[in-house]
């Protein structure tokens, strides 16, 4: 086992720059512990530069972050970057987070059949709420953090040394507690709106292949 | 078809109730205010057809009981 994380972190549009806020957010409080974290931002998140960082460094634990759909997931500008019949065996001997839409339903079980040790995602699409007045300063806006924090959990339990099973699980917990704020007497009516929308999410996320795997 | 229309009218009223400062990301589909949102129920596309998707898992997921779990 390497110890040592790739993460893709494009940033092209509204979306995946708050995705990638996130994911850098969460990233750099994980510094300190006991993965090496490599990221490929923005322009960097293409498919050659993700080869040849498999290539040189075999990581044990990669973490994307961009659009996807049921059969594949992108890169920087949706470069195709892992593609179900194309090039899947990338995540051969790795456990893979994919904080993108769909990826769970073919790509996530081709991967494993390819030799992927896990795969995290989700099977539908990942949905989130913003303020547009945070448009420039993503990791402020609160009401994309209900969605984005539980979501990057996975991450965080894994570089924690859980197991594949124990991160889904923990962040489907996050989501929970996330849910149950807002059914309280804390939130708001209109927050309360947002429930539908996290409990989608929480159900969407699946792992598929060694529940037992550890990325550390 | 009278079940269809009514989940219609359903997901319509709660897109209402969304806040009225705040978009949703929905994908690579971009993102989309409740007025755009509820459009595209109307016109029963893509977009619309997941709106619908969603509170019908909601709905599911109320019977559930997943808020206790």
């Amino acid at each position: 086992m390497s110890n040592i994380a790739l993460a893709t972190i494009p940033s092209s549009d509204q979306t995946t720059l708050y995705i990638s806020a996130w994911a850098e957010n969460t990233i750099d409080q994980l510094k300190s512990k006991h993965l090496q974290f490599f990221a490929l931002t923005k322009d960097r998140a293409t498919l050659s530069v993700f080869e040849s960082m498999l290539k040189k460094h075999e990581p044990s634990l990669i973490f994307i972050n961009g659009h996807g759909g049921p059969d594949l997931v992108c890169g920087h500008k949706d470069e195709e970057l892992i593609k179900v019949g194309r090039n899947e065996i990338l995540l051969k001997k790795t456990i893979t987070y994919a904080l993108s839409c769909s990826s769970a339903k073919e790509l996530g079980p081709s991967a494993v059949k390819a030799g992927a040790v896990a795969y995290i995602g989700y099977i539908e699409d990942f949905i989130f709420f913003i303020s547009p007045d945070k448009r420039t300063r993503p990791r402020e806006d609160k009401t994309a953090e209900m969605f984005l924090a539980p979501a990057n959990h996975v991450i965080v339990s894994l570089a924690k040394g859980h197991t594949v099973l124990e991160a889904t699980n923990a962040s489907k917990n996050y989501f929970l507690k996330n849910i149950q704020k807002l059914i309280s007497s804390e939130s708001s009516v209109d927050e309360r709106e947002y429930l539908r929308y996290l409990i989608w999410d929480m159900r969407s996320l699946v792992s598929l292949g060694d529940q037992k795997a550890t990325a550390i | 078809m009278e079940t269809e229309k009514e989940i219609i009218d359903l997901v319509i009223a709660r897109l209402q109730n969304l806040p009225f400062d705040k978009e949703i990301s929905i994908g690579s589909s971009g993102e989309f205010t409740k007025e755009e949102l509820i459009e595209h129920v109307k016109n029963d596309d893509s977009i619309g057809q997941k709106m619908v998707a969603i509170e019908m898992d909601f709905l599911r997921s109320m019977k559930e009981g997943v808020f206790y779990e």
